[in-house]
């Protein structure tokens, strides 16, 4: 491996070091002051830092949604401004979806260029999930808008702050056309400090060590990356890999809407090509723009190379990503995009796992459970804002629904972690404070046997979620309390299991009003009445390898903990208990069941290939 | 009379004896992990030998004992609990999982294994009973549930149960005849709302489960040491440290376990804040340098910071902590190369076994200690005072194999490597500590401590652009020291979830004298009564709309003072400047709002006062033990560099870097640029130029 010539070893892992805990402490700084409930609860966060070139340099280990394929965003937002525009102290934010080309219109891409004595060196860059963006409803999680313009406020890139200076006209623009200014403008100030707080240490460290050492241990940092990462994909079978995956609906025309993949491995390349130009058409509501995508490949490769790869643009190098302009994955004006990230994001990590599953089946997990994730949003009329003097709003997505992690060689899926996108940077909200905040009564919130995929590793649990409205029924109306669902999918599709291990159960969700179903689909909006009961179960994540090879002590753990029934640990594990016992495997039973259960699941592919 | 102070550790069991004239004698044993009791009688044994008497004309002579012990959190960080099981709100069975607030460790790694939670599913028992947000019980407790329940506990062979049911905090009626109940079976039952009434589901079972789960440990160490006292006419009063780095009586641990869960790094900042007061440092930060972990605390005008999240293992103990940071660097910490040839140190550890490579008992790993003896920084025949011989040339070895060939670096470059590399870890966690707290190190004076604290001390200081450090000489029993400091101490909470315009004031005197009662009743239960008791009134507090609370006290006063609009003022004052403090804005038109109600109550033991040793000369030449080769990067390498005898040094004496003093439990680095000054407590004040 080659080593720097100008740069000593000492040096540059303290400049990696400091780069990555500059990142870290920005996030920290944000979710602790926040208003945003996405960004204090759910760390609804990305960070990163470029170099002077735009290259990705340090990415925070925040949400992986919001973390890779920023530099799209930077470069889509920087061709808008124009370089030449840009000057010390400025605060650029944007989402428009068309420049931006990453995140809803909620997530709020903003830049910082830092400059060292009056010379560019670094972009900083966040994004978060504001306290609003305007749109019929708060949180853009809502199907069936006409166009873009329904689902919120659009900002081009524009500098809220010139030099140091806030830009009020902008400001107040922006602030008139959303819901909770005073907390949205609170929030973007405090971006704004937190940005130059955290800058100051990235000032030191030039200061310390020298400008040009900084960026030739940048320089070192990605080519060492990139020459990692493809020896890794050097020992790694070529050829082309498909895969393909459907959203149930996009909220609008009932039919599945379908992501599709060829991955084509080049080992003596090191090079990895993502071609997704064969998916559908741009559709309503779940379109997914250049930069979420990346995001999601770029997290789904992470996952398959060793766990410690950066991913700065030396991983991001080795991959090359095709979309189509005018398809899902790269819509163009006026499609609307609210779900993207739940929902076609997700498929595209999906797309990426079931074809690296082709590749490096033990170095990938099964699919994981899609989000589901009811909103709960609304007007309490019965507590008055102290600050706006009407009544207080309420929105809540506490992630409660979500199923789990898909099993990964040699693991079993991690119960409880949620949603590919969070994938454990992100945390479900605790019950207590929600019931001060929101007319609702948690009614359950538990793990459902028989729920996750099957495998030689199971799959993560599937999610059983109740709350009851206990809104003041004398002084309800239809506003008052609304549930979204734009953020779930997955009714139709649950999560695929890897090398013989099973799928998922798929979700399930509805509304019982007056002890009769009302129904509740996954991208649909609901008013809900005082009494209701909104429920969700949602499936599991997939199992990976011959379930008849699970260890039986595994399984008897499993039936013991009311994981897994007695029913289906005989039906698909082959595994037989001792009557009267507590749960005491019958061995000799169980061997024999399974030697069964093979011979015939060996018939069965027999037959299926004549 | 005598008072012995212990810090029961992983590997040492550290004392201290202050005896009337203030004099302090040290002692250090090995812990004995199963019986912790045999470490303390070991170090007794070692004062009664100092002094010439035997252990029971000692401990007659004892009038109080404080303990401090790292037992219930290693129980927690090495897994081995108790089997306990969960009584649970019907419909919330899984909130050890579901509700979890600490994020994966990585990320990008998918075979992390999931954290364990202490309870498997199948010992959760359902019981039907709701209790809503307000208190108003919505489903009342169905008594069958809980008498199955502990029915089902003892075919399992349950050791502790542990009722969490929710919104417990703010109505803990049900938890309580549950408790009733199960106690006829199981007198150690853990509630929830006992351990700590906070809201936060996860936050309060992740804190009854650990208390739940170290209980029978706690119970047993507290009775061992009580028979061993007793069997050697020990007549005084026993206390042990808690995680607020206060002190409290056995019972009173024994009720509520997790007071000790995480006391080990607490009594530090105690012995930081003292010193500051002592020595007029204004603000000091105090770290304390071990075999695995570097454990940093801020302390802005000498006030020790609390925290309700303090991690353990894989949970956290939500009752609050003396705000503590730990990072895994040490003098244990290994040195490696990353895929991308890339040096790399910590956070794992060699720990004491094998430890590291120059202990020679087999470790292969380089780690720091391994580098500083390369260095010259330690001294290989005088570590623990010459006890232990560290053989160089394993050090050198392993330095050699594993990071000077693949770097392409001399032996003696990549010893520097490491070592400076883990200084500016530990420099960066400190910085990040600063940060978070809206503070800038180079405000500060740093009191460093641990074994291997003073040898990096100095080089830390300078990466931070702290010019002046602060070594107690008894820097190795650190935590020792700084709870003989420790007063009793406790934090009441009370959850009210309110914004400013629903405040009444009366409301707020109401709740704030129910709190101070309660305060009241649980220190005068110990013996104090009111002229030691001091209250401190406080609140987690928010701008209405945020999501999180900042930890707001009051100056502390007398018991009786009422609660007026004045003092609401001020607390919405500190927090409006609080806020200011720690992330840089502050906007005194918006609305606050008060999540929880604190009250810190206070028992004071008693002042604490060093002996003086008169002034003697600058010039320390009656304490130079000799000249030795030692590293020093800024003069091109290894240099002959005079070392003291850290016995002979004398009050007033100065040393000009580079040198080094040598202790029997430490090393003192002192680089160029700096001079280190005895004082007149005979500690070591280093200045940097």
């Amino acid at each position: 491996m080659s080593s720097s010539k100008t740069i000593d070893p000492l040096t540059l892992s303290i400049i990696e070091g400091r780069l990555n805990a500059q990142n870290q402490e920005l996030g920290f700084r944000l979710f602790r002051q926040c208003f945003s409930f996405a960004t204090a609860h759910i760390r609804d966060i990305g960070t990163a830092l470029f170099d002077r070139d735009e290259r990705t340099i340090t990415i925070g280990n925040w949400m992986p949604v919001h973390t890779a394929g920023s530099d799209v965003c930077l470069k889509g937002m920087l061709d808008y401004i124009g370089r030449e525009n840009i000057y010390e102290d400025d605060f650029i934010v944007g989402n428009d979806p068309f420049i931006v080309k990453f995140g809803h219109a909620p997530d709020f891409s903003f830049i910082r260029p830092v400059f060292y004595d009056g010379e560019l060196v670094f972009y900083h860059f966040m994004r978060t999930h504001q306290y609003d963006a305007g749109g019929a409803y708060q949180g853009c999680y809502y199907p069936r808008t006409y166009d873009c313009h329904g689902e919120g406020i659009m900002i081009p890139p524009v500098k809220l702050i010139k030099r140091g200076e806030i830009n009020e006209e902008v400001f107040s623009v922006i602030l008139r056309n959303i819901r909770g200014s005073s907390m949205v403008r609170a929030d973007c100030l405090l971006t704004y400090a937190s940005m130059k707080m955290s800058e100051n240490r990235l000032l030191e460290l030039i200061k310390s060590y020298g400008k040009e050492t900084v960026l030739e241990a940048c320089n070192e940092i990605v080519n060492r990356t990139e020459n990692t990462v493809r020896k890794v994909i050097s020992n790694w079978p070529a050829g082309t890999y498909y895969a393909e995956r459907a959203a149930d609906w996009d909220g609008t025309v009932d039919k599945p809407v379908w992501v599709r993949l060829a991955l084509t491995v080049k080992p003596e390349e090191g090079q990895l090509i993502f071609d997704f130009r064969e998916s559908d058409y741009q559709v309503d509501f779940i379109n997914c723009p250049q930069g979420q995508t990346k995001a999601a490949v770029v997290t789904a490769v992470a996952w398959s190379l060793p766990p410690r790869t950066p991913r700065n643009q030396g991983l991001m190098n080795c991959l090359t990503i095709l979309t189509r302009e005018g398809s899902v994955l790269d819509p163009v004006y006026p499609a609307t995009s609210g779900a993207q990230a739940p929902t076609l994001g997700t498929h595209v990590v999906e797309c990426v796992q079931v074809a690296l599953g082709q590749v490096v089946p033990k170095d990938t997990s099964a699919l994981w459970a899609r989000h589901i994730n009811p909103i709960l949003t609304g007007r309490r009329r019965d507590i008055i804002d102290p600050r706006t003097k009407s009544p207080q709003l309420y929105w809540t997505a506490p992630f409660h629904a979500d199923g789990s992690m898909g099993a990964i060689y040699g693991y079993d899926g991690w119960d409880g972690l949620c949603w590919v996108l969070g994938a454990g940077g992100s945390l479900r909200a605790p019950i207590e404070p929600e019931e001060w905040e929101t007319p609702y009564r948690w009614l359950r919130h538990e793990f459902i046997k028989d729920s996750a995929g099957d495998g030689k590793w199971r799959g993560g649990m599937g999610v059983h979620w109740e709350v009851i409205n206990t809104y003041d029924r004398k002084v309800w109306q239809a506003h008052d309390c609304v549930v979204m669902t734009g953020n779930s999918d997955g009714e139709k599709f649950g999560a695929l299991g890897l090398l013989g291990g099973t799928e998922g159960k798929k979700h399930r969700l509805g509304i019982i009003r007056k002890g009769k179903r009302v129904r509740l689909r996954c991208n649909d909006v609901q008013y809900v009445q005082p009494g209701d009961i909104i429920w969700s179960k949602s499936g599991g994540g997939g199992g990976v390898g011959d379930p008849l090879d699970r260890d039986v002590e595994r399984v008897r753990w499993d039936v013991i903990n009311e994981y897994l029934s007695v029913k289906k640990a005989r039906e698909v594990y082959g595994v037989l208990f001792k009557k009267g016992t507590f749960f005491e495997v019958d061995l000799k039973a169980t061997a024999e069941l399974r030697k069964r259960l093979k011979a015939k699941k060996a018939e069965t592919k027999r037959s299926r290939k004549k | 009379m005598y008072e012995i102070v212990v810090d029961t550790g992983g590997t040492f069991t550290d004392a201290i004896l202050i005896d009337d004239e203030r004099r302090i004698s040290m002692a250090k044993f090995p812990t004995h992990h199963e019986k912790p009791s045999m470490g303390i009688m070991g170090c007794i044994q070692r004062f009664s030998e100092q002094r010439g008497c035997s252990p029971k004309q000692l401990l007659e002579n004892a009038n109080t004992m404080v303990i401090g012990t790292t037992l219930p959190t290693n129980t927690i960080v090495e897994k081995k609990g108790a089997k306990c099981c969960l009584l649970y709100t019907k419909g919330f069975r899984d909130i050890p999982e579901l509700g979890r607030r600490i994020p994966k460790d990585e990320i990008y790694n998918l075979k992390l294994p999931p954290p364990e939670s202490f309870i498997p599913r199948y010992l959760r028992f359902p019981i039907e009973e709701r209790i809503q947000f307000n208190g108003k019980v919505i489903t009342p407790l169905k008594k069958r549930d809980v008498i199955k329940a502990i029915r089902k506990a003892k075919e399992h062979g349950v050791e502790v149960p542990i009722v969490c049911f929710l919104h417990s905090y703010i109505n803990p009626e049900h938890e309580e005849i549950a408790g009733e109940i199960i106690r006829k079976e199981y007198p150690n039952v853990v509630l929830s709302s006992h351990i700590l009434r906070r809201w936060m589901e996860w936050d309060r079972l992740s804190t009854a489960m650990i208390a739940g789960s170290v209980k029978p440990v706690v119970q047993r160490f507290i009775e061992n040491l009580d028979e061993e006292l007793k069997k050697n006419n020990f007549k005084g009063i026993t206390l042990f440290t808690t995680c607020i780095g206060g002190v409290a009586s056995p019972q009173l641990c024994l009720d509520n376990p997790a007071l000790l869960i995480g006391s080990g790094p607490a009594s530090g900042p105690l012995l930081g804040r003292f010193l500051a007061k002592l020595c007029n440092f204004n603000n000091v930060i105090v770290v304390d340098m071990g075999g695995t972990t570097f454990d940093i605390s801020m302390l802005p005008n000498a006030t020790i910071g609390v925290t309700p999240e303090m991690r353990v293992g894989d949970f956290i103990n939500a009752i609050e902590s003396v705000d503590v940071t730990s990072i895994g660097a040490g003098g244990g910490s290994i040195a490696w190369i990353d895929d991308r040839n890339i040096l790399q140190v910590g956070p794992m550890s060699a720990g004491a076994d094998p430890g590291p490579a120059c202990y020679r008992k087999g470790g292969i790993n380089p780690t720091v200690t391994d580098a500083d003896t390369v260095l010259g920084y330690i001294p290989s025949d005088f570590f623990l005072g010459g006890t232990i011989p560290l053989d160089v040339d394993l050090a050198i070895k392993a330095i050699e194999s594993k990071i000077a060939k693949p770097l392409n670096l001399d032996v003696v470059t990549a010893a520097h490597a490491i070592s400076a590399l883990v200084e500016d870890n530990m420099a960066q966690g400190i910085f990040l500590s600063a940060v978070e707290r809206g503070l800038d190190p180079r405000d500060f004076t740093l009191v460093a401590g641990g074994g291997a604290g003073p040898v990096h001390a100095t080089a830390i200081a300078s990466r931070l652009g702290i010019n002046q450090i602060y070594i107690p000489k008894q820097a190795s029993v650190f935590c020792a020291l700084g709870a003989s400091l420790a007063n009793y101490e406790y934090v009441l909470n009370l959850c009210i979830y309110r914004n400013e315009a629903q405040l009444n004031i009366e409301e707020l005197r109401g709740w704030f004298n129910s709190l101070e009662e309660e305060g009241l009743l649980t220190l005068s239960r110990q013996g104090l009564t009111k002229e030691n008791i001091r209250l401190a009134r406080g609140a987690e507090m928010r701008y209405f709309g945020q999501l999180r609370d900042i930890v707001i006290f009051l100056p502390e006063t007398r018991s009786g003072e009422p609660f007026t609009e004045d003092t609401l003022k001020a607390l919405i004052r500190e927090f409006h400047e609080k806020h200011q403090a720690i992330y840089g804005w502050s906007d005194p038109r918006m609305a606050v709002a008060i999540s929880t109600l604190k009250l810190r109550a206070i028992g004071v033991r008693r002042p604490v006062e060093l002996i003086q040793q008169p002034p003697s000369l600058k010039d320390p030449s009656g304490a130079f033990k000799r000249t030795r080769k030692v590293y020093f990067k800024e003069l091109g390498g290894f240099v002959d560099t005079p070392c003291y005898d850290s016995n002979l040094l004398r009050s007033g004496n100065l040393i000009e870097g580079p040198a080094i003093v040598e202790d029997p439990t430490t090393t003192v680095v002192i680089p160029k640029g700096a001079s280190l000054t005895v004082d007149s407590y005979n500690n070591y004040l280093i200045r940097r130029s």
